[in-house]
């Protein structure tokens, strides 16, 4: 069992698309279609990151919220750890769910305004019955979480507000931490920050992968974050996978069209100042 | 008039200090602010949130709160901005200075045709009737080169994309051809192909027209690419300012250098941890009475905290008008 285990795959993406419907334009007129997704296939081994670049409008969102299963896809497959997260509903989605976990861009809309951190970084837990955990063991966990992210045990009585912007998104990333995930997708994650509180974040990102072996969905228009923080590059284009490989040879030897847009649109990209810097 | 005019830098700040009203007291949000440009010349400026950036080109416009303290001067070719009464900087704003947001959504009316808002500018400044605005509506929207201009005059903001409504903001800025235009993060909320082709449109019309330009963003690459001149602030003072090509080639205040170490750029490893700047920017109260920045500088010492710093000259190799200054004493270190 646990030598089968170790060769399945992370998280595989099968043939995914997603079709929405469009208002209707008239009466007798037949309702439009929109692909906003199509024919999207990828493997995550674990430990390993996949960044998904692209336009605003080029799915990469959509992909987001199919993989976390909030949206359901038109065709094709989510399997996470063997298990395809569409056929799955209620408590078994809820068990599965803890193994993926979700960051957003907005740390300010992503964090209910009302409750406290505790109540916030508590939530995934509280969806899985554990009826052994009580309130002091929800609290430890919640602390346990938050010191990852490097916050105070203070800082679970206070309330979103009383927050930076950076801040707030080491909450989010402690909500995603506490169900102990092999996967977290994040939209977006650092593209609300500022240049040195994003480096923070990333750095922070990074850390947490190399101690608990997590693996990112990192979605992203910053073409320097994706190649900082991921192994392999998937670009879309109106829905359609252009360019998929590692990031390294994407960078570098970018074939597509589109793939060689989006990097010499990059600013700053072309002086020479920059890259000899990086060496 | 005219021959004053021509001896007259465009615009001239000097020692701008603005305060505003805050829970805890009287916060100072910018702290003697002071630059000159001219026209066809164009600045940046460069600061995180809370750097003073936005507030100073709301000061420029005249758009502060209405508690706002405000001391020092602006003056834009000359005249006296600073305590002009209402109804006069009604009549500069949108003629002779003028603001593109960042938020093409929220800073366009969702209730009023695009043409409308184009032609708002011009109806109240240049007394224009309807027809001759929308006419020359239709010839500003060519020339932010949006596509198919004469089916979209009569089209809402939602009907439009995000770089679409961008242009439709600078043909708003445009119409009145103003002699200072002030970009506020023009580009954030778009995509970075988007973004470079509205930057380029900007820069282009800017030097048509030969007017000066404000741009501000927190993006430093994106000044790289755009401005003559790079003001860096930090806690509502500017830190450090030069030419843009001697900035980039010599980082001498210690935030300057911060900010660009820990900024991502292509060509790293995989995994490279990037330089943090530690802490986070302080509540305006917060505000240490020397340099602001000495809280979270590595080369701070006691007396930083206490003394405000002082802008110093640095000698540069390009000897043009554009001095390099840097407000620390400590730059030199390493």
């Amino acid at each position: 069992m646990n030598e089968i285990s170790t060769s399945v795959p992370l998280l595989q993406v099968k043939r995914l698309g997603r079709r929405f419907a469009l208002p209707r334009t008239g009466l007798f007129q037949p309702v439009g279609a929109l692909q906003a997704l199509a024919d999207v296939s990828f493997t995550l081994q674990p430990g390993k990151s996949l960044g998904v670049v692209g336009e605003s409008g080029s799915g990469k969102s959509t992909l987001a919220r199919l993989v976390m299963a909030l949206d359901t896809p038109t065709e094709g497959q989510v399997v996470f750890k063997g298990v395809d997260v569409h056929q799955t509903h209620g408590q078994a989605l809820r068990q599965l769910r803890s193994g993926f976990q979700m960051v957003f861009q907005d740390p300010y809309g992503s964090l209910d305004p009302r409750q406290k951190v505790l109540a916030i970084v508590t939530e995934p837990i509280k969806t899985l019955v554990e009826p052994a955990d009580g309130r002091t063991e929800l609290r430890d966990r919640a602390a346990q979480a938050l010191s990852e992210v490097g916050l105070r045990t203070a800082d679970l009585d206070k309330y979103p507000h009383e927050f930076s912007g950076g801040q707030r998104q080491r909450i989010a990333i402690a909500r995603a931490l506490i169900t102990r995930p092999a996967l977290i997708v994040a939209d977006e994650p650092v593209s609300a920050l500022d240049v040195s509180v994003q480096a923070q974040v990333l750095n922070l990102m990074m850390d947490l992968q190399d101690r608990y072996g997590l693996s990112y969905l990192f979605v992203s228009h910053d073409l320097a974050v994706v190649n900082l923080m991921c192994d392999d590059v998937l670009v879309l284009q109106s829905g359609r996978v252009v360019e998929h490989g590692p990031a390294q040879q994407i960078f570098q030897h970018a074939e597509h069209a589109y793939t060689r847009k989006l990097l010499a649109a990059v600013p700053g990209s072309r002086d020479p100042f920059l890259e000899q810097e990086t060496t | 008039m005219s021959d004053l005019s021509s001896t007259q830098p465009l615009l001239q700040v000097d020692d701008l200090r603005v305060s505003l009203p805050t829970a805890r007291g009287w916060a100072q949000a910018l702290r003697g602010v002071s630059w000159r440009m001219e026209r066809g010349q164009t600045v940046g400026l460069i600061g995180e949130s809370g750097s003073g950036k936005s507030l100073t080109a709301l000061a420029l416009m005249g758009l502060l709160p209405e508690r706002a303290r405000v001391s020092g001067s602006i003056t834009l070719q000359g005249q006296e901005l600073v305590g002009l009464p209402e109804p006069q900087m009604c009549q500069l704003r949108g003629a002779r200075m003028a603001m593109i947001f960042q938020e093409p959504m929220t800073a366009l009316n969702p209730l009023h045709p695009i043409w409308k808002q184009i032609a708002e500018p011009l109806r109240l400044h240049q007394h224009m009737s309807a027809s001759d605005a929308k006419a020359r509506a239709l010839q500003l929207l060519d020339r932010v080169q949006l596509p198919r201009a004469r089916e979209r005059l009569d089209a809402y903001p939602h009907e439009l994309s995000g770089g679409q409504r961008q242009r439709v903001m600078i043909s708003i800025a445009l119409a009145c051809s103003p002699d200072l235009l002030i970009a506020d993060e023009p580009t954030t909320a778009l995509d970075v192909t988007v973004q470079k082709e509205v930057l380029q449109l900007i820069q282009q019309l800017v030097r048509e027209d030969g007017m000066g330009l404000l741009l501000i963003s927190h993006d430093l690459g994106l000044m790289q690419d755009q401005v003559d001149r790079v003001m860096v602030m930090y806690g509502g003072a500017v830190v450090e300012s030069a030419a843009t090509p001697e900035l980039f080639a010599h980082r001498a205040h210690p935030y300057t250098r911060g900010l660009f170490a820990a900024r991502p750029r292509l060509g790293l490893a995989r995994g490279t941890r990037l330089t943090t700047i530690p802490g986070s920017v302080p509540e305006l109260m917060d505000f240490p009475a020397g340099c602001a920045f000495a809280d979270r500088c590595s080369l701070a010492v006691e007396d930083c905290r206490l003394t405000p710093p002082q802008a110093e000259s640095i000698h540069s190799e390009a000897a043009d008008e554009t001095p390099h200054s840097v407000s620390c004493p400590r730059w030199r270190l390493p």
